[in-house]
């Protein structure tokens, strides 16, 4: 089946900065793919190459089979940008702005109405149709431009930072719309800094840094993928300290942390692996009150596979 | 009751067709631009327009009522000419300064404020963006035009001022607002850097400024208040020059309409071909003007010299910017390369690049070069009765000749070596075409004011020396007046001039040759794939002979007549 987003070894430079360092990777249909990095890390370079406002410096990029570089227009057509940063017109209301792009996207009569409709319902805005966009609040801007990037019912979308700036209630509400988004069977590129959103939305994840793409798959590959992806606690009677020995002798622990009575350490096993050590334990003699384990999240994996630096 | 009843049906009849009309205008609306509609939305809505629009009006209103007292013309005597001059003026502020600054303006706060990518991802095309932007500052210019419509037909009234005048006036006053219009909306896309927007913007609002004040002082002072129109009119050479400077910004206004769409296209479309193109069909119809004039008017050898140099500068500052296009084709310009021998022959030239740049200007110049040496030949040849005022003389136009091939000399050189260097610099660094263009003037610079300087400094010659052929104005102005003033060093500077061209050509030779041989490839599978769904080719009629009717091969076969 032929991706509908596909980056293939994509590189941009700006002098001596390489903002985008040998990018791979690619999204099916339907997928909603999560793009996460710390700032600088080369997310919107590479998103606005894909948008086609923006080329390479060598490789390419593909939407639904056609270059970014060589048929910018036919991906334009299969496309839906929203950018972190947009603008808006001065005396323009909700219904003008829609209308606008409706027609900048070639859609007349009925079917210019229909899409201007169904989008303002999908976003919201319906309330809102005859209100000047300068006097829209932060939140509502960002569903305006949702709506915007919707109005030609493109079949892939690119959403950069879509959640920045705005309240819990907008963001529980975006969240929403991006989950029916993906439920329609649109392609959904997201950036985000909240990653346990992302974590909860998205069908994959791609972790960049500096340029480079460090980690790419379903957040349950990344997190297997990462040495000690299990949080393990053990609650004993007594000392604390002979479970550690003997844990250190059977098994290579990554990481561990003594509170109290309770060991915390990681671990990379299954949950089979996981059930045969606890019955080890109590075998050994090990007076286990508790023991539970846990799934380390987006944000631990994110902090172990990314370095904090920028270019 | 029959009057109350009757009041109904009038206002249904008028509901139906003001019903009707609005619908008629929004089937109409859905063609129209996007941007003009969004634009006349935004501009019904902005104070700048209100207060512009009021401005006019009331200026209008203050010079009815103060033109009237001042002009004397309410004692009876025809005072048409002054109150359409003061009117011409009132006009001509919105039409020459607020129009192409406002269409300036609009474009450039496109992208400081972030809209334009918005526009440019959508399905708009550049020329629509552009046309979108223009038609905006045509239907202010229109709504300007109205809102004096009726003091202009006052001035008539007044008498003193006859109705082929005000419309010459006026058609001119509307061809100078488009034509710096697009001038602004050329400007508006050139950078977009703050820094340089700013710098384009006060150079833009002073040239209007100066064009507003030149253009209504010199035609009312000339042509209303001195009421010399009439005398101009019967003079063929009025109508010549009208043509030549229609002509001009009708050439210069689709050039400027193309460079601003250029610069919003994408980095892999094919930037440059119509630029070419246009840029040919100025200089063709620059010079079946100049012939006609020539012939007709002032057959001097010496115009034909100014005409080329004319020509050799059209062509210079082209090429200048054309130099500095990238070497390399993107696969998707590659696909519309031409393939047949023919095309590719007198197409080539026309493809973008750097080295296709430089021969297309050397092309182009060399065909006006014998086109305008030829010129006297071919008439004495043709028409040896007609025209007698032409002087004929063989060493005249061997003397025209060598003043074109200087020309054409120096165009080599010039923009050769400005080739070489932008080609080397590419190497290191990013080069773009406005840098090619001050790589440009810099060498012709140095050309010039170098040799100027060592002279002064080392000798006391004040005249023409040698040291000073890299400095084309000085030597071809000394070759121009050689047919009266000496030039000794004449026979040197036409041995190494063109030696040198020669030498520059040879050194492009191989980096030009590299883009001549570019071919066309094939659009990727998937273009192929998605062109045949949309436009499917009709499958060929099976051929069928007279024997292969249905109804005898039914029975043939003995199937049941339906």
């Amino acid at each position: 089946m032929r991706p509908m987003i596909q980056f293939q070894n994509l590189h941009r430079y700006f002098g001596p900065t390489r903002a985008v360092n040998g990018i791979s990777f690619e999204v099916q249909q339907g997928q909603v793919f999560g793009y996460i990095g710390p700032n600088g890390a080369g997310k919107t370079t590479s998103m606005r190459i894909l948008a086609t406002l923006d080329i390479p410096t060598q490789g390419d990029a593909y939407v639904d089979g056609f270059s970014v570089v060589d048929d910018p227009d036919r991906v334009r057509h299969r496309l839906g940008f929203m950018p972190d940063n947009f603008g808006t017109y001065a005396n323009v209301n909700v219904r003008e702005y829609l209308d606008f792009f409706a027609r900048a996207y070639n859609l007349r009569g009925r079917q210019r109405l229909a899409a201007i409709h169904r989008t303002m319902e999908f976003t919201q805005l319906d309330e809102l149709a005859e209100k000047p966009i300068n006097g829209l609040s932060k939140g509502m801007k960002q569903r305006l431009c949702l709506g915007r990037t919707l109005i030609h019912d493109p079949p892939v979308l690119v959403l950069d930072e879509p959640a920045a700036g705005l309240d819990p209630r907008a963001r529980i509400e975006l969240r929403q719309i991006i989950r029916r988004l993906a439920a329609e069977g649109k392609t959904v590129l997201i950036s985000s800094h909240i990653l346990t959103e992302l974590a909860e939305m998205c069908d994959a994840v791609g972790i960049i840094e500096r340029g480079r793409l460090l980690a790419v798959g379903t957040v349950d590959e990344i997190q297997k993928n990462q040495p000690g992806h299990n949080a393990v606690r053990v609650r004993v009677l007594g000392e604390v300290q002979p479970l550690l020995t003997w844990l250190q002798e059977r098994i290579a622990i990554h990481q561990y942390r003594i509170d109290g009575q309770q060991l915390i350490f990681a671990h990379d096993g299954d949950r089979e692996s996981e059930a045969d050590l606890l019955r080890d334990m109590v075998l050994a003699g090990f007076r286990v009150v508790e023991f539970g384990c846990e799934r380390r999240s987006l944000e631990d994996v994110f902090m172990q596979v990314t370095k904090g630096q920028v270019q | 009751m029959t009057s109350s009843d009757e009041a109904p049906a009038i206002a249904t009849d008028e509901r139906g067709f003001w019903a009707w009309f609005d619908t008629w205008c929004q089937r109409a609306g859905e063609y129209l631009n996007p941007i003009l509609v969004k634009e006349t939305r935004q501009a019904f809505k902005s104070r700048q327009f209100v207060i512009t629009f009021s401005l006019v009006l009331l200026c209008g209103w203050v010079w009815s009522v103060g033109g009237l007292v001042l002009t004397g013309a309410l004692d009876g005597s025809s005072r048409g000419r002054e109150m359409f001059a003061g009117y011409f003026f009132i006009l001509g502020f919105p039409l020459l300064v607020m129009v192409p600054f406002g269409a300036f303006r609009s474009l450039a706060a496109e992208w400081e404020d972030n809209t334009y990518e918005l526009l440019s991802i959508s399905a708009l095309k550049p020329h629509q963006i552009v046309s979108g932007k223009l038609g905006s500052s045509l239907l202010q210019i229109v709504l300007y035009l109205s809102a004096l419509a009726p003091c202009l037909a006052f001035t008539y009234l007044l008498r003193g001022i006859d109705l082929p005048t005000i419309v010459f006036l006026l058609f001119w006053m509307v061809v100078n607002s488009i034509t710096v219009t697009l001038l602004g909306l050329c400007l508006a896309t050139i950078s977009r850097a703050r820094h340089w927007q700013v710098v384009y913007s006060v150079a833009l609002i002073a040239g209007c400024l100066w064009n507003y004040g030149l253009f209504c002082g010199v035609l009312t002072e000339e042509l209303v208040l001195r009421d010399r129109i009439a005398l101009y009119m019967v003079d063929p050479e009025f109508w010549v020059a009208n043509g030549i400077i229609f002509s001009a910004a009708v050439g210069y206004g689709a050039l400027f309409f193309l460079i601003a769409r250029a610069a919003l296209l994408f980095p892999s479309e094919n930037r440059s071909t119509a630029l070419r193109i246009c840029l040919v069909v100025q200089y063709l119809l620059f010079l079946a003007w100049a012939f006609w004039g020539w012939l007709f008017i002032d057959p001097d050898l010496e115009v034909l010299m100014s005409l080329g140099i004319v020509i050799g500068l059209h062509w210079w500052g082209a090429g200048a910017f054309l130099i500095g296009e990238r070497p390399e084709l993107s696969k998707r310009a590659r696909r519309r390369l031409p393939q047949s021998f023919l095309g590719r022959m007198f197409w080539t030239t026309f493809n973008p690049g750097s080295g296709t740049g430089y021969l297309f200007v050397l092309g182009n110049l060399a065909s006006a070069v014998i086109v305008l040496a030829a010129a006297p030949y071919a008439l004495t040849a043709l028409a040896p009765t007609a025209t007698p005022r032409i002087d004929r003389s063989p060493d005249l136009a061997l003397y025209v000749m060598v003043f074109l091939g200087l020309g054409f000399c120096y165009v080599t050189i010039y923009l050769g070596i400005g080739r070489l260097i932008i080609l080397a610099a590419r190497r290191f660094t990013e080069v773009s075409v406005q840098l090619a263009m001050l790589v440009q003037i810099l060498l012709v610079l140095v050309g010039t004011l170098g040799p100027m300087l060592l002279q002064a400094w080392f000798s006391d010659s004040r005249g023409y020396t040698i040291l000073q052929i890299s400095n084309l104005f000085w030597t071809l102005e000394a070759t121009f007046r050689a047919r009266h003033t000496p030039f000794p060093e004449l026979p040197i500077v036409v041995t190494v001039l063109p030696f040198t061209a020669l030498v520059v050509l040879l050194l492009n030779v191989r980096s030009v040759g590299r883009e001549l041989r570019q071919l066309r490839v094939d659009a990727p599978q998937r273009v192929q794939e998605e062109d045949a769904l949309l436009h499917p080719s009709p499958q060929p009629e099976p051929y069928r002979s007279p024997w292969d009717e249905d109804e005898p091969a039914a029975r043939l076969t003995g199937a049941p007549d339906a």
